[in-house]
């Protein structure tokens, strides 16, 4: 496990580093490297007036779990006073009125919000490419799409422009840019963490998690964003795990489950070689045992997800009619946000009745019943995170569904509402691939465990 | 770096061509993805959604006397303390 994030609260805490030197070396990175990377679209000119008053608590001994920590939030998430434009020039000039639940919850604990993170527009891609406010770059890979659509925010960890950061979701916006971008990942389970002041793309699959530098960074934002929230009515009530801790639980003893169809799916067979053989490694290191799965449908993941996308995208949307929040977003979004509008607009038609939607629904039934199954049988399943490399910023896609392969791998756990995350397991071409694990519905504490035990193994990638 | 001073690109699409053809080749994959998915047509009964807990236990939120004032200021037009809406616009 790295203790790149374990060290650092250490040394926050016991005043080796002050909170505020810890904004002022992040402001500078962003000021040095941001124009090249395009990560955050916002700096909180407050930071390091709060970051000192956090020195503050520490000294006083009354400071949260996350004192001193630099955390950038993704344009889709709400924060008092700064744009929440959703990487769209339809919001270009809206400012959050709230704080998103997760937000307050970062606040309490004394994390500092250090900026506004770009994205792709309203979450509609992944690649990073497609915000209003330019594309993101890689920056483990320049020149190349950092994935997305929390392209920001995975970009802002990688560059070290943050501690951790805020992402959002619904269909692999935050496994597929820590794949690509070489960082951690969480999704956590549908209902785990409030998505009170979030945009919503698809409300049925929408779910925040964040990106972080290690497994431990990931686990300390998990346990302080997650919980029950009255303004969240499909969060669950119960007590948070204290997943940090569990960490040092080692890993051991498992069974982990492979699916043969996964590999069927993976266009760019160094990608699955590169995941087996790191599967390998976990399960000798561990002493677990590696079963095969079946996950019946997993293949029509794509097909059931984007009907239910479509038309909840449409619905979502209806409120950017120009009057409260700037302009009307037909008029002013790009290709890929008026293809899912127009698209969801057709099939949500009283004469389509049960044609696209429904079918949906029952193939996200379907799919959720055989990872149901599956985890009786093993207690997580691994998989690479998306079936190619990412491609160089600018290639020319004209064919959609090309773009929508890459959550291939990621959309099954949305649809099954478990909780998935990515940990970095080696390169191809220079270029970083994320071994994707998922684990059952509110199983984080199995999730992070297995993830932090894999980044030990890879300690030296 | 301010938001407001990032000015966004224009990625906006132009003309009732363009959204014509993205409106065609949106309504060609939803046909795709629906022929696809015929294959679980028998396979399970309606999809639903199952919960356990149907009332909810808590406070009331309270309401924030600023809020509003946050709120009507990104609204494009306001008179007063209400958003102007135009009938037929939407």
């Amino acid at each position: 496990m790295s203790h790149l994030t374990e060290k650092k609260v250490l040394n926050i805490r016991t005043g080796r580093l002050t909170s505020a030197q810890n904004i002022k070396g992040f402001l500078g990175a962003i000021r040095k490297k941001n124009r090249e990377i395009n990560a955050i679209l916002y700096i909180n000119e407050n930071a390091i007036a709060e970051a000192e008053l956090v020195d503050r608590k520490i000294k006083a001994g009354n400071a949260g779990k996350l004192a001193g920590l630099a955390i950038a939030v993704k344009s889709n998430i709400s924060v008092t006073g700064m744009p929440v434009n959703c990487g769209s020039k339809t919001l270009e000039n809206y400012y959050g009125t709230f704080d998103a639940d997760v937000v307050a919850a970062i606040r309490k604990e004394d994390g500092i919000i250090i900026g506004m993170a770009n994205m792709d527009e309203f979450a509609c891609g992944s690649s990073g490419e497609s915000s209003a406010f330019g594309a993101t770059d890689n920056p483990t890979a320049p020149g190349r799409i950092p994935g997305g659509s929390s392209s920001g925010s995975a970009a802002a960890v990688a560059a070290g422009f943050c501690d951790v950061a805020l992402g959002s979701d619904t269909g692999g916006s935050i496994r597929n840019p820590a794949s690509h971008c070489g960082v951690v990942g969480i999704k956590p389970s549908y209902g785990r963490v409030s998505r009170y002041g979030l945009v919503d793309l698809s409300m049925s699959l929408d779910q925040i998690g964040l990106l972080a530098n290690d497994v431990y960074g990931a686990a300390l934002l998990t346990e302080v964003i997650s919980g029950k929230s009255e303004n969240d009515g499909t969060t669950i009530t119960g007590e948070v795990p204290k997943y940090p801790q569990l960490l040092n639980k080692r890993a051991s003893g498992l069974k982990i489950g492979l699916c043969g169809e996964f590999e069927v799916m993976c266009s760019d067979k160094r990608i699955y070689g590169l995941i087996a053989e790191a599967v390998g490694k976990f399960a000798d290191a561990t002493k677990s045992q590696i079963k095969l799965v079946k996950l019946p449908h997993v293949d029509l993941a794509i097909q059931a997800y984007y009907p239910l996308v479509y038309v909840e995208f449409f619905s979502g949307t209806r409120k950017f009619d120009g009057r409260k929040y700037g302009q009307k977003i037909e008029e002013s979004c790009g290709e890929e946000v008026l293809r899912r509008i127009l698209g969801g607009k057709e099939i949500s038609r009283a004469e389509y009745h049960g044609t696209y939607y429904r079918k949906a629904l029952k193939a996200k039934k379907l799919i959720n019943e055989g990872f149901e199954n599956a985890f009786k049988e093993v207690d997580i399943v691994i998989s690479p995170t998306t079936p190619m490399l990412p491609h160089k910023i600018g290639t020319k896609i004209t064919d959609p569904k090309v773009m929508y392969a890459y959550d291939a791998y990621t959309i099954p756990a949305n649809l099954a509402g478990i909780c998935a995350g990515v940990v970095p397991a080696g390169k191809i071409d220079g270029v970083p691939v994320g071994l994707q694990v998922m684990a059952p519905a509110f199983g984080e504490e199995v999730l992070l465990r297995v993830m932090a035990a894999i980044e030990g193994e890879n300690a030296d990638i | 770096m301010d938001a407001g001073k990032i000015k966004p690109m224009s990625t906006t699409v132009g003309g009732a061509q363009s959204r014509q053809r993205l409106g065609n080749q949106a309504k060609t994959i939803m046909d795709e993805f629906a022929k696809a998915l015929e294959r679980v047509e028998n396979a399970t009964g309606e999809a639903g959604i199952e919960r356990d807990e149907f009332a909810r236990k808590g406070k009331a939120l309270k309401s924030d006397g600023e809020f509003q004032k946050r709120m009507l200021k990104n609204a494009p037009r306001k008179e007063g303390g209400h958003i102007v809406a135009e009938r037929k616009s939407w």
